[in-house]
């Protein structure tokens, strides 16, 4: 039997502090291709391990205006050319009557924006990710931190590693199998 | 690796350069009191109304910090814990605020039309409501409010002072009770003191919103206040260790959102009345939606809303102490704007005589702005952050007993 493939390892930590100072650690000692993994989002975590912004904000922005001007431009084309209503004697471009349902429908299209739009970028469904291999892992939705360090990582030593995650006194330093 | 932040050899007390910011706010409250008072002399009834324009901002920064104090108190989270005691100073400036109360009361027949006598008997709106607007009852609601306040701004202020050294549970279940009391009390009487001191300058509209409007006004002054004081504490201890981006970020969000709030509960009273279009209702906003006063207006809608919004959109700025402060800045100043909108084109006690007498026609006012509309105000703000930074420069900046205190220094999470 051949020894299973390493995707990398993983250090458990008890609190958030010791998992972003261990991020730090790893950033300033040249590891790049590493994730950290917590309970809930953890900003100063993703800061360390250098993680660039994602284009999601950008997709709701464009989803919301574009929901907004779709909103507007129908109700205009609906009052003024396709069924014009003399309503209390108002304009038949009345602003400030189409204002709810633009709010509405740019509250809408952004939604579905930012669904789609996190779906599209960060890859999910995954149906398979290998730190799910790691039996300790499951923890991550409840009250444990962890740090991977990938064995892709152009720096990653077995050994080496190791003893660097080691430093940072976490609860175990455990193997990953791809 | 150690993790817990030993909250016992932290020194929270406030540092001296708030005795410099109080100062400064001193000398330009004094300096613009002086034409101020020059003014009530010679042009009494246009300094009553800055003065009405000042004191309504002020007052929105006290009882907005106590709002959000109490909300807090119900709530917890991390803005809350780094604003307490900022939110605190604000509150216990209410007793200043009710001796700043007099001079209204002094001139009140110059600014409030249904005080004339003659309007009160013979205008037909205005003589169905005299039940409510005649002077002892404005004179005796003001006191109502005042005392209201005062004992809800002393016990929660008391307690809190107990808190520096005191752990005990029951404190925390005191305030809490007055808090949960105290929000409903608030409801109310900001509801009936914004219809006595602001809304009846023009008896004849209401709006049942209006209350809400100057919640909504009060709250995003309390936040974009604790933004601006929180960020100028930030070079020393120990708000140096804690106004970090996450922090800088969660008081982006909450201006953001009460913004939002702002505009809609504005929205929402405009297009009701906009939508019934009845003379009684729709007078009030044309007057102040047409010439320079809709200028005003779009000012409003542009500066209150639309740019703070768009602006608070982005991560970066809510998380940028130099980027934030600007917006906030804006946020207090579009403040004084909109008192100035919904004060200013009010008809005066001779407008309404004269429309008395000739009937017909829809009032629409010009806009002057007379020079007390300025410097009164100013006067205003000075003195009362002058008293504010003295409250704010009593106590330790952050309560020590508080049991959750050790998060704020923990890596950012949670809101």
């Amino acid at each position: 039997m051949t020894e299973a493939p390493l995707y990398g390892l993983m250090a458990e930590f008890d609190n958030p502090t010791d998992l972003v100072q261990a991020c730090k650690a790893s950033y300033a000692a040249g590891y790049r291709r590493m994730d950290a993994y917590s309970p809930y989002p953890l900003e100063e975590a993703a800061d360390a391990i250098g993680f660039h912004k994602t284009r999601v904000p950008l997709v709701v922005l464009c989803g919301g205006i574009l929901g907004g001007t779709f909103a507007y431009l129908l109700q205009y084309w609906i009052n003024v050319f396709s069924y014009p209503l003399n309503i209390g004697g108002r304009p038949l471009h009345s602003w400030p009557a189409f204002i709810v349902p633009t709010f509405e429908l740019t509250i809408l299209f952004a939604g579905i924006a930012a669904v789609v739009g996190m779906l599209g970028l960060n890859g999910l469904p995954q149906p398979y990710h290998p730190v799910f291999n790691n039996p300790r892992f499951s923890a991550a939705t409840k009250d444990r931190f962890f740090l991977c360090i990938e064995a892709a990582d152009p720096q990653f030593d077995r050994i080496q590693t190791q003893r660097f995650m080691e430093s940072f006194n976490p609860r175990d330093v455990s193997e990953v199998a791809d | 690796m150690s993790t817990s932040v030993d909250i016992a050899k932290k020194d929270f007390a406030p540092p001296a350069s708030l005795a410099g910011f109080r100062n400064k706010a001193l000398i330009v409250g004094i300096v613009f009191a002086i034409p101020s008072i020059y003014g009530a002399y010679m042009a009494t009834d246009q300094f009553l109304r800055g003065y009405l324009i000042g004191y309504m901002w002020c007052l929105g920064m006290a009882l907005g910090g106590m709002a959000l104090l109490m909300v807090g108190h119900m709530t917890g989270g991390n803005w809350w814990m780094l604003g307490r005691r900022v939110f605190e100073a604000a509150m216990r400036t209410l007793p200043f605020l009710a001796l700043l109360f007099i001079p209204i009361v002094l001139g009140m027949t110059r600014l409030y039309s249904w005080m004339n006598p003659e309007i009160a008997a013979h205008d037909p709106t205005v003589a169905m409501k005299v039940g409510w607007l005649n002077p002892h009852g404005f004179i005796i609601r003001a006191v109502i409010y005042f005392a209201l306040w005062m004992l809800w701004a002393w016990k929660l202020g008391s307690g809190s002072d107990k808190q520096d050294t005191d752990a005990s549970p029951a404190i925390w279940q005191k305030l809490k009770v007055w808090s949960a009391t105290g929000m409903l009390i608030y409801a109310f009487t900001i509801t009936f003191a914004s219809v006595d001191w602001v809304m009846s300058m023009d008896p004849n509209w209401y709006s049942t919103i209006y209350g809400f409007i100057f919640i909504a006004n009060h709250l995003l002054q309390g936040f974009a206040m604790a933004t601006i004081v929180l960020i100028m504490l930030s070079s020393v201890a120990p708000m140096n260790e804690l106004m970090k981006a996450d922090k800088l970020h969660d008081y982006g969000k909450l201006i953001f959102a009460l913004t939002m709030v702002w505009g809609y509960f504005s929205f929402s009273q405009w297009i009701i009345i906009w939508a019934g279009n009845l003379p009684d209702e729709i007078t009030w906003y044309l007057a102040r939606i047409r010439g320079a006063w809709g200028v005003a207006a779009i000012l409003l809608v542009a500066l209150q809303f639309a740019l703070p919004f768009v602006l608070l959109l982005s991560r970066d700025i809510k998380r940028d102490a130099r980027k934030l402060i600007p917006v906030a800045l804006l946020v207090l100043f579009i403040r004084l704007l909109d008192n100035f909108w919904l004060i200013i084109p009010n008809p005066t006690p001779q407008q309404a005589l004269h429309a008395l007498h000739h009937p017909g026609g829809v009032f629409i006012p010009q806009m002057t702005i007379h020079w007390t509309y300025i410097v009164t105000p100013i006067a205003l703000i000075g003195l009362w952050t002058a008293v504010f930074m003295w409250f704010l420069a009593k106590r330790p900046l952050l309560v020590r007993t508080e049991p959750q205190l050790a998060r704020l220094w923990e890596a950012g999470h949670g809101h």
